[in-house]
C-alpha cells in the first residue's frame, strides 16, 4: 500500500497525527463491516472525484437542489445510488433531508451500508483536509486488501431520533462496550455511525487527533496542543457554518 | 480571542478559498503562530469537515441545550435558516443519571 509521506511538509507533524493518517488509510484499504476493501477504496476516489461534477456545481447554485436533474460525472465504478449519496454528501450537506435517504434506500442500499459509506466519506475529507491545511498534497489511495466483511449489525441499535438506527449508550452489549466515555450525556454526534461500530471508533481515534483528546475538560482557555480550546471551537464553528451545519 | 480573524481566515480559504488565498493565509499563520499551530488549525479544520456531515448526514437531532447556550449568537451567522434547524431533540442523557452537563450547561 502507498505510505503517507509527511517528510516533505515545512512544518513538523506531530506522531500521532501522523499515525491516525495511515491507520485510516490501512482501514480504508481493508474490508469494513459491509464493503469489501475494493468498494471502500471506490468510495474513497468517487469522494476526491466530486470537485469535478458538474450536477453538484448546478445543484449547489440552486435554490433547492431537487430542482436540477441529471446525471453525476462519476468514475463509473459504483451504482448510480451510491454514487448519488457520495456527491450529495460531499458537496452540499447541509440541504440533505430525511426523504431523499428514504429514496435512496428504497433503491436497495441498506442503512448499514449507507452508514459505512458516510464513514468512509469523512474519513478521507478529514484526512485530506488536514493535509491540504498544512500544504501537502493529497495521498494516492491504497489498493484495496483482499477480505470479506464482517456483516455485523448490533443487536440493540433501534430506530429513534436520527434518520437511522442508533446504539444508545444504554443498549450496547460486551463487544461495543468500548463504543462511548462513561458519562451521563453521549451527543448525538458521538452516537451518529453507531448502527456500524468500526465506524463509531474509526472516527473517534481521527478526532482524538484533529479535535480534542477524548475526555478533555470545557475551559475555554485550556491550551489544545498549540491553540486554544476557544480556538479550536472558533475554527469548528466556522467549518459549520460554511457547510450549513445547523448541529 | 487571540487571532480569531487570522484563524478564521485560514479556515475560509481552506474550505471554500482559492489556492492563492490558501497559501496566503498559511504563511500567516505559520509566521504569527507558528508551525505547530498551522498543523492544529487545518487538523481540526478536517475534523469538522467530517463531523458536519455526519450530522448531517444521519440526521441526528440538535439537542435542546446547545439551542439554549447559543441564542445570542447563532442569529448572527445565520445559522438559524439552515435545513437542520428544524430538527432538534432533547440532550441523549443516560437512564438513571441526575444530572449532565454540556459544557457550562446542565442538563435534566
Amino acid at each position: 500500500m502507498n505510505e503517507l509521506d509527511f517528510d516533505t511538509t515545512a512544518v513538523p507533524v506531530r506522531e500521532g497525527l501522523a499515525d491516525v493518517h495511515r491507520r485510516t488509510w490501512r482501514r480504508l484499504a481493508e474490508a469494513g463491516t459491509w464493503w469489501d476493501g475494493a468498494t471502500r477504496v471506490a468510495i474513497a476516489a468517487e469522494v476526491r472525484n466530486v470537485a469535478a461534477c458538474a450536477l453538484c456545481d448546478s445543484r449547489k447554485a440552486a435554490l433547492s437542489p431537487y430542482a436540477v436533474t441529471g446525471t453525476h460525472d462519476s468514475l463509473g465504478g459504483l451504482p448510480e445510488p451510491l454514487v448519488d449519496v457520495i456527491h450529495r454528501i460531499v458537496s452540499d450537506p447541509g440541504r440533505l433531508s430525511q426523504s431523499w435517504l428514504n429514496g435512496i434506500l428504497a433503491e436497495g442500499l441498506s442503512d448499514a451500508e449507507y452508514v459505512e459509506t458516510v464513514g468512509v466519506i469523512v474519513s478521507v475529507l478529514a484526512v485530506d483536509q488536514c493535509r491540504r491545511g498544512i500544504g501537502l498534497g493529497p495521498i494516492p489511495l491504497p489498493d484495496p486488501v483482499p477480505g470479506e466483511p464482517t456483516r455485523t449489525r448490533p443487536e440493540g441499535a433501534k430506530p429513534g431520533p436520527a434518520w437511522v438506527p442508533l446504539l444508545a449508550p444504554e443498549d450496547v452489549s460486551e463487544a461495543e462496550a468500548d463504543l462511548y466515555p462513561d458519562t451521563p450525556l453521549v451527543s448525538y454526534v458521538l452516537q451518529a455511525l453507531s448502527l456500524v461500530p468500526a465506524e463509531t471508533r474509526a472516527y473517534n481515534e481521527i478526532a482524538h487527533e484533529q479535535y480534542t483528546p477524548a475526555g478533555a475538560s470545557w475551559d475555554l482557555d485550556r491550551q489544545v496542543r498549540e491553540i486554544t480550546f476557544a480556538q479550536v471551537e472558533l475554527i469548528a464553528s466556522k467549518v459549520s457554518v460554511l457547510n450549513g451545519c445547523f448541529y | 480571542m487571540p487571532h480569531a480573524a487570522l484563524l478564521v481566515r485560514f479556515t475560509e480559504a481552506l474550505i471554500s478559498g482559492s489556492d492563492a488565498a490558501l497559501e496566503a493565509a498559511r504563511f500567516e499563520v505559520m509566521e504569527t503562530l507558528g508551525g505547530g499551530a498551522l498543523v492544529d488549525a487545518a487538523a481540526v479544520s478536517g475534523a469538522f469537515e467530517g463531523y458536519t456531515r455526519i450530522a448531517d448526514a444521519i440526521g441526528i437531532p440538535t439537542e435542546t441545550v446547545k439551542i439554549e447556550m447559543t441564542e445570542d449568537f447563532r442569529a448572527g451567522l445565520g445559522a438559524d435558516s439552515f435545513t437542520g434547524a428544524q430538527n432538534l431533540g432533547p440532550a441523549p442523557v443516560r437512564p438513571g443519571a441526575e444530572s449532565a452537563f454540556w459544557g457550562p450547561a446542565r442538563v435534566k
